[in-house]
């Protein structure tokens, strides 16, 4: 690869197109020569689509030679943002896209990019196959456990049990009884967030292609200070075609009448957790 | 209830995932970052300033749906 690196540590190539995401042209776009994109990319840039010879795919593009990178936060968030606006264009135009994480940048020219779709033309229909006509929908589950835990305080026979021995014991058997307590408590409460969560995973997998769960607090998200995420108790990445958003809300809606359950479904998204990789040695 | 992408937890959402999801490239032709492939650590580490920063309103999040 030819390429300099700068002293902190940054490399620029001479040529190279930032990546946003992928675009089937077997529909919308096949009438046009060649594709074209009206929007600006991350700081204005312009934007273009890059057709391949060997399959009807193309790449949305734009010039750059150095992934992005900067600790200033509001650059960073118009980054992300206008990186997702790209995205959200071509799915206009050109269907259900591949995104591309963001700051992904290709070394060469649009001759280099379209080669690299050429050899790359299998993978890239197959990941199409997987999306076409779907889109992504995230829900979380958040559940807030005191009224459940006032219940099961008042209806557990293992806790009705040890709450009498306790009335009945002296400091040092009180000590361990109250410990004993407030393990059963919390293991019905995990019991019941298991439950939920797989009640939550099976109502959607019967509406959606797709489904997966994403860890309740991933490491960037880890580090977010929102107090819903004490409560959360299941996040699901749901691939599935518009037309079911109404079923999937109903059945979100039954999920969301249990106490002290709070469902928030976010979508229509590009399907980010639906794609893996392009590799080149496949 | 229908899906969003108006509120403001769903952009921090978009946001986390928007650094940890979507097609990954591997291929020689990939430019990186001081050998960190993609994505600079500052980056992620700044993702809970973002998640703080409010000022949304000169985006037009709330989409009709496609199809």
């Amino acid at each position: 690869m030819s390429e300099s690196a700068a002293a902190d540590g940054t490399v620029a190539v001479d040529a190279g197109r930032y990546l946003y995401c992928l675009v089937s042209l077997d529909g919308a776009g096949e009438n046009e020569d060649p594709p074209r994109l009206d929007t600006t990319g991350i700081e204005g840039a312009p934007v273009t689509v890059v057709e391949s010879a060997a399959a009807p795919v193309g790449a949305v593009v734009h010039p750059r030679r150095e992934p992005f990178d900067s600790t200033d936060l509001t650059k960073l968030r118009d980054w992300l943002l206008a990186h997702q606006q790209v995205v959200d264009a071509a799915g206009d135009r050109f269907g259900t896209p591949l995104p591309v994480r963001f700051d992904t940048v290709l070394e060469g020219d649009d001759d280099a990019v379209a080669a690299w779709l050429g050899r790359n033309a299998d993978q890239v229909a197959d990941a199409f196959d997987e999306v076409a006509g779907c889109w992504e929908y995230r829900v979380t589950l958040s559940w807030d456990s005191t009224a459940f835990e006032s219940e099961q305080r008042a209806t557990d026979a293992q806790l009705s049990a040890i709450d009498r021995r306790l009335d009945q014991s002296g400091d040092g058997k009180r000590f361990l009884l109250e410990k004993q307590y407030d393990q059963r408590v919390r293991e019905l409460v995990r019991e019941r967030r298991a439950a939920l969560q797989s009640d939550l995973v099976d109502r959607l997998a019967e509406q959606g292609r797709q489904v997966t769960e994403r860890p309740v607090r991933s490491d960037a998200a880890a580090s977010l200070d929102v107090e819903l995420d004490d409560d959360a108790v299941a996040q699901v990445a749901l691939l599935a075609p518009p037309d079911r958003e109404s079923e999937i809300g109903s059945s979100l809606d039954e999920v969301a009448a249990t106490p002290g359950v709070d469902v928030r479904f976010t979508g229509p998204w590009p399907p980010y957790t639906f794609t893996t990789q392009i590799t080149d040695d496949a | 209830m229908q899906p969003t992408r108006a509120d403001d937890h769903a952009i921090v959402e978009l946001l986390d995932v928007l650094l940890e999801r979507g097609v990954v490239v591997q291929a020689d032709i990939v430019v990186t970052v001081a050998d960190v492939p993609l994505i600079g650590i500052s980056l992620r580490a700044a993702i809970a300033g973002i998640a703080k920063m409010t000022e949304y309103d000169d985006y037009a999040w709330d989409r009709p749906s496609p199809g």
